[in-house]
């Protein structure tokens, strides 16, 4: 546990100043992620826009949060919320949106959300993550890059 | 062995597609704890599978898969978010992050 905290604690550090201006810019626009850089933003990938005008209802959104456990330390977490919080961001295209706190943005910035289909399965996934190393087999956990 | 469920999704799967027979369930060595299933389409049974006919489905277990499925069962589960194949076995020691890989 103490070897997470410190993993947690060094990305902390590293990105601070990315925290503090996407603080910023959210409150600014607070449903406009392209006022801030590319490696802030979250993309969301054809076929995860199409999943999701799918399955959302009015005022849904699909929850990306990060937490600790799965076998490389950290693994994402998918859940259908109506709540926004104060510290979330949204991101938005096409009538659809995902949310993300802000702890977790930190982790997933810059990456892809996709939807992939597979026979044996079908699930949202987060991908080409700029702060993750490779996980294992599915991709649901990750360790972070120092 | 198949739930309900896993029945009315590989006869989903295979409407409109004569050309495949059935399922076929295969172990690869990936993920984190060694082992995870496959799955794929089949057009024909090696002489080696094993065949699970259940309610008209029929699902072909590879030889290197048989060791690792005694005993299982196969669910399909279901929720807005994802849907996958399971499978419940009672031989596995441990499994980790989403499940997908496990050890025996």
């Amino acid at each position: 546990a103490s070897f997470h905290l410190f993993k947690v604690q060094t990305v902390r550090t590293c990105s601070a100043p990315l925290t503090s201006s996407s603080a910023s810019s959210t409150k600014e626009e607070p449903q406009n992620p392209s006022s801030s850089s590319p490696a802030e933003n979250i993309r969301l990938s054809q076929s995860c826009l199409k999943k999701l005008a799918e399955i959302m209802e009015k005022g849904e959104y699909l929850r990306i949060a990060v937490e600790g456990g799965g076998c490389s330390g950290f693994q994402y977490k998918f859940a259908l919320d109506t709540v926004r919080n104060e510290d979330d961001r949204v991101f938005e295209k096409n009538g659809v949106g995902i949310i993300v706190d802000q702890d977790s943005l930190e982790f997933v910035k810059g990456s892809t959300i996709d939807f992939s289909q597979e026979l044996i399965r079908s699930s949202f996934q987060v991908l080409k993550n700029p702060q993750a190393e490779h996980g294992c087999s599915c991709g649901s956990s990750f360790s972070v890059k120092i | 062995m198949l739930t309900p469920s896993a029945v009315n999704k590989v006869k989903q799967l295979l409407q409109n597609k004569p050309e495949y027979i059935g399922l076929k369930v295969g172990v690869r060595t990936r993920g984190c704890n060694g082992l995870t299933y496959t799955l794929d389409y089949t057009k024909e049974k090696d002489k080696s599978d094993e065949e699970v006919l259940q309610d008209g489905v029929r699902v072909f277990i590879e030889k290197k898969a048989q060791l690792t499925l005694l005993g299982t069962e196969m669910d399909f589960v279901e929720t807005k978010l994802s849907s996958e194949f399971v499978f419940n076995n009672p031989n596995i020691k441990g499994t980790c992050g989403c499940g997908e890989s496990f050890s025996i």
